[in-house]
Order: structure tokens, then C-alpha cells, then sequence
């Protein structure tokens, strides 16, 4: 990636900056997801910006945004979009749904039905959706944001590992702390900082940056670090099921999108011990007699760190 | 039995197998105080825990008071039984009983409570469960804990690692019909194997015993008890076939030079086709261990004796006496005979001292009395006349002794023949064996020697021992099982006893014995090898035993610390990812050693940037923040180094050989700089 591009994504990063304060590392990890190609499950209480995020991303990209609130309720078609038949001409028309644009909002995702969770998480690993036979592409760069109340699970569908896994990685922007949220009280006093928003970059700048990530250069060491620490959960007495290749891939974009953000064009072990846990803590599901004991998926990444040695 | 998942309701309860090891050890209590119905009680309350999921909360209103209640009955209880006790019953016993009570109590109460902490409960209840058989072990009926405990540890071993691994199964949920009694047969499944294993220690608890005691003096249940030996402490004249000696190790002769039979018991009587020592009318001179110790100056030879089914000392005749070494007692064994036995843990070494050859000295080799002398004569009335005959036709027209004896000698290598195989006869054997000619092996030989030269009137004795020929090296002889052999000998006066084997040169061991295997010799090596280790450490005080423990302590935590450094300054870091780059791995050497230098060690599982950077972070002084950062700086560029630059790699070769110059320049400007400072450890401390 030239150095423009990435002064334009810093500069897009600049931006969500300005409107979700105090919150540079969760947003940068949110950055490293979107120009890996992959989406992100923001796990968070109500009112602390996931919204305002999702938005201001699109803003910034000058690109398409929805937002689907999730219910029991909703249906695939809701989602997807459906043919409709139009009498008078008689043919079938297709109404696209909500999941045809660049930035999807898909809140509080884990209180629809199952059913409606894989129409959408088959979307997001495939890029397309199958209506009635026909294969409709999705809009390029397809960017999703799901997000779940991670303190409220009455009459929720919780994502089951296999789904989770389609999450580069999983996010929490959380509470700001005091002196920012005064920040944020008197920023608001004349307008809100996303209404000043410019776009930064276009659609085609952002699939030249994705395409551009996966040129940085994986030292084979840094794969075989990479992969022993994904090894260590997969062998882990506690762990019932480990990282997929699929979680590994992953990992390996992120990194890379890191050290391009970063300004490098080589990823470092950093960049793996940075990622580790946000990129591969969901994806993991623990024995039940260690998840009962309180024993927490990113306390097993983080003793995969403390115990698999880095290449100097 | 079915198994599901754990909920949490189930969660908070005890697993329902910890039940079974309560109620053993309530069982061995009640045996053991049968005037305390309150264990009964406890049992109760404890087994009815697996029939319902009913339980009580767990802490506070209710479990607290509930404990005090009970407290207080059964000291209530106990005091109101002081008073009505017998004056047998100590105090101790009383408290062991009280104690064994509270804990059966506290025991019921666990399981009967629902908390977040159950499953820990059980190792708690465990716990409670062996300090109530403990109570039950006491004094007064110590069968109750021998019958019980192995079912106890049984039950443990069963349960705790089965709950470990298959938690599921063990939370599955009490209170389904058809599951109680499934646990109940488990559970007496379990007693039963216990009482089964505590039978079979009783049951077999000499042979057990034995073992251990065998184990533990170093015979073992390798060593070949059974091993023929071919000394026999009654020798008899019978049928044989073939019956050849083992190869197994008898005794090691070092420095031994003299005459290869060592006598080991000696037989003057003749009876019922066996050599009999017949003791009963003699009147011996008890000797002692002391009386055998070494009288006369002279050359040593030291033996080593690995077996003791016979137990006796084996020496020449002309040795001037035994010293034994070590723990070994040496006594002549008067029951038998008057062998000279010995009795210490195996191997027995002693010295036998060859003396100067001067009779005066021989300790062994004393003129008989006259009843001895009167026996070493006796011809029994078994053999048959012909005998005296023939030993009146070989040597009667000689006179002196050593012509007769030479005469008889001669006389049975003539006429008789070597063999292993005998068919003695009805008759007297050796009366058949030398008027019919026939064929035997030296028990026949040295008996047909001792009674013909009886006839010829010279004292003679029956003797049996080892004949040493096989040489090991040039200072060692060993005797083995198939070198026992058997001679005569005879008291010629002013020579006193001689030694006389008129075994035909074909039949002695030297020409019989087979030679042991290689796997023989090395197996005997190993084992000296394992008695000098255990002899050396046996003969070591406690302090010098101590120093040499301590001494190999240190020198293992010394090896493990310098290989530890050593690999730390010497491998390219981590022997996981080899850095094909040797310049680059120098670098890397002398960094993490310019990193201990300055005492700011890191981790294996740590980058240096992360850890430089947490350093810097938590600096405040200028000097300390220029230092990290050039240290941050040479990473950074020895990660472009290491993980970037990869066009470098080949077709701008000079690029990096530059990059390289100026990394090795920032790396000896850091080893130029001065030492760390203090704090820097509490600053990497803090968290980040």
C-alpha cells in the first residue's frame, strides 16, 4: 500500500477518532478487521457508540450504510431481500434487503432466531446471497458490524462457536472514562462531531487497501509463532474445541493489516501477540468443567502467550 | 447409567460417590466405639443424601447453628458417657471418639448443603473421611483399620481421578429411581474389593513379608534360591542321573593360592547309606566367633559369598583361620556337624588367613580326639566284609600311611570309573560300588576312600566343599554351583590331616564344570558393581552420607543453572525459530546478553519491544528514556533485519549488508554504555 493510501486510512481512522472518543485501540482493531476483510462483533451495553461507529465508518468511506435490529421475529427474507410478484407486469421483482450496502449494522444479532443468524453469517463469509436460485452479489468492500449485549441474555440465541468464528475479531468499546466523557458532553453542545464528517476514502480506495494488505510480508518464523500459539489452544486439556484454519487465516490478515496500519510492510511478532486475543478468543469453546470453573477463553490465549516462546 | 450434562443446580452438590468413603470410615468407627450411636446417625443422614436433591442452603442461618447443635450433643453426650466409662478407657480414646463423631457430623453436613463451592467439598469430605478412620484406629481394635483401610484407598483412588476426567459422570443428578441402587451396588462392589484386598495381606502376609525382607537384604526374588548348589548338609549314596551343579555364583577367592578344595562339613559316620555327623554323643568344644578370627600372620586371601542356602564358611584345610569383615558373625554351628556358618547380609566377605604353613598355625587342622579318632576309624557293619578284604589285598602289605593311602588311590582309578549317573543297587551302594567296579561321582569316590583306608587303619573323614579352578583375572578364582565336589581326609601323624581325592582326573569339576555364558559374566559384573555401591554407601556416616547428597544436590542445580545460562547466550534464541542469518544471530546473542547485563532480562514468551517498551513507559528520568529508546531502536531495526527486507535478501544484498554494518554499529554502542541503573526491575514490575 503506498503511503497515500495509508495516510488515508489513518486519516479514516482519524476521523472515527473524532466522533467515538477515547477509544483509539478498539477502533484501530475495528480498522485492522475492515481492511482485513473481515467484520467484527462489537460485544457491549447499550448507548456507548456502536452505532455512531458503524456510521461514521460509512460516512467516512462515502459509502452505503444500514442497520437491521435484530428481533425473534425477523426473518431471512428481512434480511436478504425477496422477489416480489408485480401483478400488473407479471413478473417477479427483487427487493434487495438491508444487507446490500457497504457498512451493515447488524444489532443486537443474537436475539433473531438461528435461522436468520446463518442467512446472515453465510452473507458475510460468502459475499453473495442465493434468492430463489438467483446468485446476487454483494456490495464491494461488505463490511459488517454485529453487535450483542454481552450482560443481557434473556431471550437471546446466543451465537454457537461455529458462527463466531466468521468474526475477524471481537471488540469491546465499553464505557468511556470520565474526563473523555466530559469531552464527549461539551463536543456536543453545538452539534455532533459526526455531522461534520467528510469521506476519506472511496470504495475503491478501501478494496486497493485490502488488496494491497496481503502483499506485507509473514516471515515464515513469525507463521510458525503464529501457528504454535493457535497450536497451544488446540492442545490445551481445557479447550473442547480450538481454532479453525479458518481462525488462523484470519489471523494472518490482521496481522498484516496491523503492520500495514503500523507503516511496516512486514509483520512482526507483535502483531500477533497485539491481535491474539481479540482475534482469536471467540473462536474457542472451553470444556464445560473449565468454563464453569472461570476459566475465560482469552485467559487461555494469554497463557498460549505466556508459555510459547517468540522468535527474536 | 445415564449421564447428563451438569446443570447448575447439580453443580452445587457434592459428587454422590464421595457418599461410599464416608460411610466406610463411619463403619470402621462404630466397630471400633460401639457405644456411639451418633455414627450411626451420621451414616444415616450421609446415605440419604443420595436419594434426594433436596439440600440445604449453604451457608449462614440455618448450616451455622446447625453445626453448634450438634457440637454441643455429642460433648453433652460424651461427658454423660465419661461418667458411666470403664477404667479401661483412656482419655485419648474418648477424644479420638468425639473427634471421629464431630467429623462424621461436619461430613453429613457438606453433603447435605448446596453451595458453589461443592465440588471442592469433596476433597474436604475425603479429607474428613480419613481422619475419621484414623479415629478409628485405635489401640483397642486395630483389625477394624486393617480391614477397612484398604477399601478406603481404594475407594479414593477410584473416585478422585474418575471425577477429574469424567466430571459429567460423576454430577450425574441423585434422586432418579433406578439409579440409587445402581450407586448402592457400586459402592458395596467397592467394599468388597476392599475386604477382598485386605483378605489376600492377611491371608498371604508371611510370603508378603518375606518378599519385602528378601527384597530389601539384596537377594531378592532374583537371586536362585533354588539353585542347585550340590552341597548337601547330609550327603547320601543314591540314584542319580546327570545331576550337575549350577553355573550360579558362589564364592570369589581373591589372592587365593593353595590347594583348590575348600572343606566346608565334615562326616565321620557312616549309616544307612549316608554321612551322618550325629551329634547327640559328642561331646564338642563350642567355638566361637572369636576363637576363629585370624591367630597367625601370613598372607590373606578374601573371599565373597553371594548365597547363603547352606550358610557355611568354606576354607582349606590348612588355613590358619577366618576373619570375618563388616556385620558378619562367624560361628562354628554345633547343631550340624560343627560346619563353621557364617550369618550377615549378603554378600558375606571374609578373610581366610593362609598362614605360614606351619601346623601350629593351622587353626583347622587339630589332631582328633580320641572318640573322633575312634569314628575316623569305624568300619559299620553295612559295608560288606568283601571290603575289608579287598582294602587287606591293596594295601596291607604297605606300611607306612602314605603308601596306603597312595595304594587305595590308585586302586579306585584302576577299577572305577567317573559317571553322573549311578544306579546304586538294593544293597549297600558303596559296598556295591567297590566290589562290583561300577561307576559314580565323587560322593562314591571319597567314600570308597574313606572306608577302605578305615580297613587299612587310617583315620579318615568324609568331607564336602567346593574345588576352586576357575579363574577369573589373575588374583581371582570362582567357585560356582557345579564346583561342589566331595574327597577324604586322612590323619597320617606328624603330618597331621591331608587331603586325599581319589576322584579320577576326568570327574573332578575342573574337567566337568561348563563354563558360564557371557550374559553369566556380565550379570555377575553388575551385580559387584551394585554390592560395592551399596557396601560403600552403608559404610558412610550420616554426616558424610549427608555432605554427598547435598554435594550431587549442588552440582545438579549448578549444571541445570550454567546450562540454562549457557543455552541462553549461546542458541539463537529459542532452538523453535533458528535465525539462518549467523550475523544476525551473533546480534542477537550479544543483545539479550547486553539485556542481562543491564539487568533487564526478558522472558522468553516476551518480544524485546514489548518489553522495552513497558521499561520505557514506566521511566521518568531523561537519561533512563535515551537509554531505552536506543535500545528500542537497535530492535527496531533488527526486526527489519530479521522479519522484513525481504527483497534484500537477494538481489540488494548490499543494502543489507549495510543495514547490517549499522546494526552492529548500534549494538557496540550499546554494550559501550554504562551500567543499568537501579529500579529498573520494580519499574518493569509495574503493571502496564
Amino acid at each position: 500500500m503506498n503511503d497515500t493510501l495509508t495516510e488515508r486510512a489513518l486519516e479514516l481512522e482519524k476521523n472515527l477518532n473524532s466522533v467515538i472518543r477515547g477509544k483509539a485501540e478498539s477502533i484501530r482493531l475495528v480498522m485492522i478487521a475492515f481492511l482485513a476483510g473481515g467484520h467484527v462483533l462489537l460485544e457491549d451495553v447499550p448507548g456507548t457508540g456502536k452505532t455512531t461507529l458503524a456510521k461514521s465508518l460509512a460516512r467516512s468511506l462515502d459509502g452505503t450504510f444500514r442497520r437491521v435490529q435484530f428481533t425473534p421475529d425477523l426473518l431471512p427474507a428481512d434480511i436478504t431481500g425477496s422477489n416480489y410478484y408485480r401483478p400488473q407486469e407479471g413478473i417477479f421483482e427483487f427487493r434487495p434487503g438491508p444487507i446490500f450496502t457497504n457498512i451493515l449494522l447488524a444489532d443486537e444479532i443474537n436475539r433473531t432466531s438461528p435461522r436468520t443468524q446463518s442467512a446472515l453469517l453465510e452473507a458475510m463469509s460468502e459475499r453473495q446471497v442465493t434468492i430463489d436460485g438467483n446468485r446476487r452479489d454483494l456490495p464491494d468492500p461488505f463490511f459488517v458490524i454485529a453487535t450483542q449485549n454481552s450482560s443481557d441474555f434473556q431471550g437471546t440465541y446466543p451465537l454457537p462457536e461455529a458462527q463466531l468464528d466468521r468474526f475477524a475479531a471481537r471488540v469491546s468499546l465499553g464505557y468511556p472514562d470520565i474526563e473523555t466523557e466530559i469531552d464527549i458532553l461539551y463536543s456536543q453542545n453545538e452539534g455532533h462531531p459526526f455531522d461534520v464528517l467528510k469521506p476519506v476514502l472511496s470504495a475503491a480506495d478501501v478494496i486497493e487497501m485490502q488488496a494491497d494488505i496481503r502483499t506485507v510480508r509473514f516471515e515464515r518464523t513469525v507463521a510458525e509463532y503464529m501457528m504454535r500459539l493457535i497450536g497451544f489452544t488446540r492442545s490445551d486439556s481445557r479447550v473442547r474445541l480450538g481454532i479453525s484454519p479458518r481462525g488462523s487465516l484470519m489471523m494472518y490478515r490482521t496481522m498484516q493489516s496491523r503492520a500495514r496500519l503500523e507503516g511496516r510492510d512486514f509483520v512482526l511478532p507483535e502483531d500477533a501477540r497485539a491481535l491474539a486475543v481479540p482475534v482469536l478468543a471467540h473462536r474457542i469453546m472451553l470444556d464445560p468443567k473449565a468454563r464453569y470453573g472461570g476459566v475465560q477463553t482469552s485467559q487461555v490465549i494469554e497463557e498460549a502467550m505466556e508459555g510459547v516462546p517468540v522468535p527474536r | 447409567m445415564p449421564v447428563t450434562k451438569a446443570t447448575s443446580d447439580e453443580l452445587q452438590l457434592v459428587p454422590w460417590p464421595t457418599v461410599a468413603p464416608a460411610i466406610l470410615s463411619e463403619m470402621a468407627l462404630y466397630l471400633t466405639d460401639s457405644r456411639n450411636p451418633f455414627v450411626i446417625l451420621a451414616g444415616a443422614i450421609c446415605l440419604l443424601s443420595l436419594v434426594t436433591k433436596s439440600r440445604l442452603p449453604g451457608q449462614g442461618a440455618i448450616v451455622l447453628p446447625l453445626r453448634l447443635v450438634i457440637f454441643g450433643i455429642v460433648f453433652a453426650a460424651s461427658a454423660a458417657w465419661r461418667s458411666q466409662m470403664t477404667e479401661n478407657t483412656g482419655n485419648l480414646v474418648i477424644a479420638l471418639d468425639n473427634v471421629g463423631v464431630l467429623c462424621a457430623f461436619e461430613i453429613a453436613i457438606r453433603l447435605w448443603r448446596r453451595t458453589e463451592t461443592a465440588r471442592s467439598d469433596m476433597s474436604v469430605i475425603l479429607f474428613f473421611s480419613g481422619v475419621v478412620l484414623l479415629c478409628a484406629c485405635q489401640d483397642e481394635a486395630p483389625d477394624h483399620a486393617l480391614r477397612f483401610s484398604p477399601a478406603f484407598f481404594l475407594l479414593v483412588l477410584v473416585i478422585y481421578p474418575l471425577y477429574r476426567k469424567r466430571p459429567d459422570f460423576i454430577l450425574d443428578s441423585p434422586g432418579a429411581r433406578f439409579v440409587v441402587p445402581i450407586k448402592i451396588i457400586f459402592i458395596a462392589l467397592a467394599l468388597g474389593l476392599g475386604f477382598g484386598t485386605a483378605k489376600c495381606f492377611l491371608t498371604y502376609q508371611q510370603q508378603i513379608s518375606m518378599l519385602g525382607e528378601n527384597i530389601l537384604n539384596g537377594t531378592g526374588t532374583l537371586a536362585s534360591h533354588t539353585e542347585v548348589s550340590g552341597i548337601s548338609k547330609s550327603p547320601s549314596l543314591g540314584f542319580s542321573f546327570n545331576m550337575r551343579g549350577s553355573t550360579a555364583r558362589m564364592l570369589t577367592l581373591k589372592d587365593y593360592v593353595g590347594d583348590p578344595h575348600l572343606r566346608g562339613m565334615s562326616f565321620d559316620t557312616y549309616a544307612n547309606r549316608s554321612w551322618l555327623p550325629l551329634m547327640e554323643q559328642r561331646n564338642v568344644r563350642a567355638v566361637t566367633g572369636q576363637r576363629l578370627n585370624a591367630l597367625a600372620s601370613g598372607p590373606r586371601c578374601s573371599v565373597t559369598r553371594y548365597t547363603d542356602d547352606d550358610g557355611v564358611v568354606f576354607y582349606p584345610l590348612d588355613a590358619a583361620g577366618l576373619d570375618p569383615l563388616n556385620s558378619v558373625t562367624i560361628n562354628r554351628d554345633l547343631s550340624n556337624g560343627g560346619p563353621i556358618t557364617f550369618n550377615g547380609p549378603l554378600p558375606v566377605q571374609y578373610d581366610i588367613a593362609l598362614g605360614t604353613g606351619s601346623k601350629s598355625v593351622q587353626f583347622f587342622n587339630q589332631p582328633p580326639s580320641a572318640p573322633e579318632k575312634e569314628r575316623d576309624l569305624d568300619v559299620p557293619d553295612e559295608i560288606d566284609p568283601r571290603v575289608k578284604l579287598i582294602a587287606k589285598n591293596i594295601g596291607d602289605h604297605v606300611n607306612d600311611p602314605f603308601g596306603r593311602i597312595n595304594a587305595v588311590v590308585n586302586y579306585l582309578d584302576k577299577n572305577n570309573k567317573y559317571s553322573l549317573t549311578t544306579n546304586p543297587g538294593r544293597a549297600d551302594p558303596l559296598s556295591s560300588f567297590i566290589l562290583q567296579q561300577k561307576s559314580a561321582d565323587c560322593e562314591y569316590f571319597a567314600s570308597a576312600t574313606v572306608i577302605l583306608l578305615r580297613c587299612l587303619h587310617v583315620p579318615t573323614r568324609f568331607v564336602i566343599g567346593y574345588y576352586a579352578h576357575e579363574h577369573d583375572g589373575p588374583d581371582t578364582i570362582v567357585v560356582r554351583g557345579q564346583d561342589a565336589h566331595a574327597w577324604a581326609e586322612s590323619w597320617i601323624p606328624e603330618k597331621g590331616w591331608i587331603t586325599v581325592d581319589a576322584t579320577p582326573g576326568d570327574g573332578r569339576p575342573d574337567e566337568t564344570a561348563s563354563p558360564p555364558s557371557i550374559s553369566v559374566r556380565w550379570t555377575e559384573a553388575l551385580q559387584d558393581v551394585l554390592a560395592a555401591v551399596r557396601n560403600w554407601l552403608s559404610n558412610l556416616s550420616v554426616s558424610q552420607l549427608s555432605s554427598l547428597v547435598g554435594g550431587i544436590l549442588v552440582c545438579i542445580g549448578v549444571f541445570v543453572y550454567v546450562r540454562s545460562r549457557f543455552a541462553r547466550l549461546t542458541r539463537s534464541y529459542s532452538s523453535l525459530f533458528v535465525i539462518s542469518d549467523p550475523e544476525l544471530s551473533k546480534l542477537s546473542v550479544r543483545f539479550i546478553a547486553w539485556l542481562d547485563s543491564h539487568q533487564l532480562p526478558c522472558s522468553e514468551a516476551q518480544t524485546w519491544q514489548d518489553h522495552l517498551g513497558r521499561a520505557l513507559n514506566a521511566r521518568t528520568s531523561q537519561s533512563e528514556q535515551n537509554f531505552l529508546s536506543k535500545a528500542l531502536n537497535f530492535v527496531k531495526a533488527y526486526s527489519v533485519l530479521r522479519f522484513g527486507l525481504g527483497a534484500y535478501r537477494d538481489a540488494q544484498s548490499g543494502r543489507r549488508a549495510a543495514a547490517l554494518v549499522e546494526l552492529r554499529n548500534q549494538m557496540d554502542d550499546l554494550e559501550a554504555q554504562p551500567a543499568w541503573t537501579s529500579g529498573t526491575e520494580e519499574a518493569l514490575q509495574r503493571p502496564s
